[in-house]
């Protein structure tokens, strides 16, 4: 019994790629753990993305269903994390197509209508009803803020924020140099700050 | 009022950010962590374990209908 759970224990520990390798040998317990290793930052993220819960639900889903299946055309070196949140990200933009069927460019900032979205309702574990409040206030700051940056400069911001990527790996994940997610980092902090005041 | 800090630039992503943190990296850095349910993830482990084993060059599409869609089913 302490054996098994010691072997547990050290495949949480193992890096992605290990998993990767073993979870394509068959081993079920191996994509288990790159699941719960990655399921709340990406669902972090896309949620954040979209601003719709039930959405992330469903593409959280289908990053890990195109994990599965991909998993044996995946090249060893290229990182998984940053992967996986390519696939998300992809697939955050398939479902913003599907749904406002316009461009991008045309996207315009979240309006005052979400404010019963998931997102603004979310448990707090603070204990005072006013701090309880401004927590759930500030939130609804910050996830508006995002919300209204274009898509471009929203997928970095979120990648850098929601799903804690280096600037190394966001440029992984969205096909440009590192000093280029960086720039869109930087240009998209004024446009958060103006939206915060 | 004190926020509970989460633990947003873990030392690997330190190593290489030449970035410099300023208020608003701050500000963000109370974003708060959104869980995935539990039961999506233990319906996703579910839905995995009764694949076949993936093999190289299958197309996504025949596997897109395992997917089962929340916002086609009534609000819970």
């Amino acid at each position: 019994m302490q054996m098994r759970e010691r072997t547990r224990i050290q495949t949480s520990e193992m890096s992605d790629g290990i998993l990767a390798q073993q979870a394509i040998a068959g081993d079920q317990h191996a994509f288990e753990i790159l699941v719960q290793r990655y399921s709340t930052p990406l669902f972090n993220f896309i949620c954040r993305f979209l601003g719709d819960y039930d959405q992330a639900c469903d593409i959280l889903q289908q990053v890990f269903l195109q994990l599965y299946i991909s998993l044996p055309n995946l090249r060893t070196g290229d990182p998984l994390k940053a992967w996986l949140f390519q696939v998300a990200r992809n697939r955050c933009l398939d479902e913003l197509r599907r749904k406002h069927a316009i461009h991008f460019s045309e996207l315009e900032p979240a309006s005052d209508d979400d404010e019963l979205s998931p997102l603004a309702t979310l448990p707090d574990t603070a204990p005072l009803p006013e701090e309880l409040a401004e927590r759930r206030d500030l939130q609804q700051c910050l996830q508006k803020a995002i919300q209204t940056l274009p898509p471009k400069f929203r997928s970095v911001v979120l990648l850098r924020y929601a799903g804690q990527l280096s600037f190394s790996e966001i440029g992984q994940a969205l096909k440009m140099p590192e000093a280029t997610a960086k720039t869109y980092f930087q240009r998209a902090k004024p446009l958060l700050r103006a939206a915060l005041t | 009022m004190q926020y509970p800090r989460r633990a947003l630039f873990s030392d690997d992503i330190l190593q290489d950010d030449s970035l410099p943190c300023d208020e608003l990296d701050e500000l963000f850095s109370q974003l708060e962590q959104l869980q995935p349910p539990p039961a999506l993830i233990a319906r996703i482990l579910s839905t995995i374990s009764q694949l076949p084993q993936p093999e190289r060059h299958i197309g996504w599409g025949q596997w897109d209908n395992l997917v089962v869609r929340r916002e086609d089913s009534p609000p819970c």
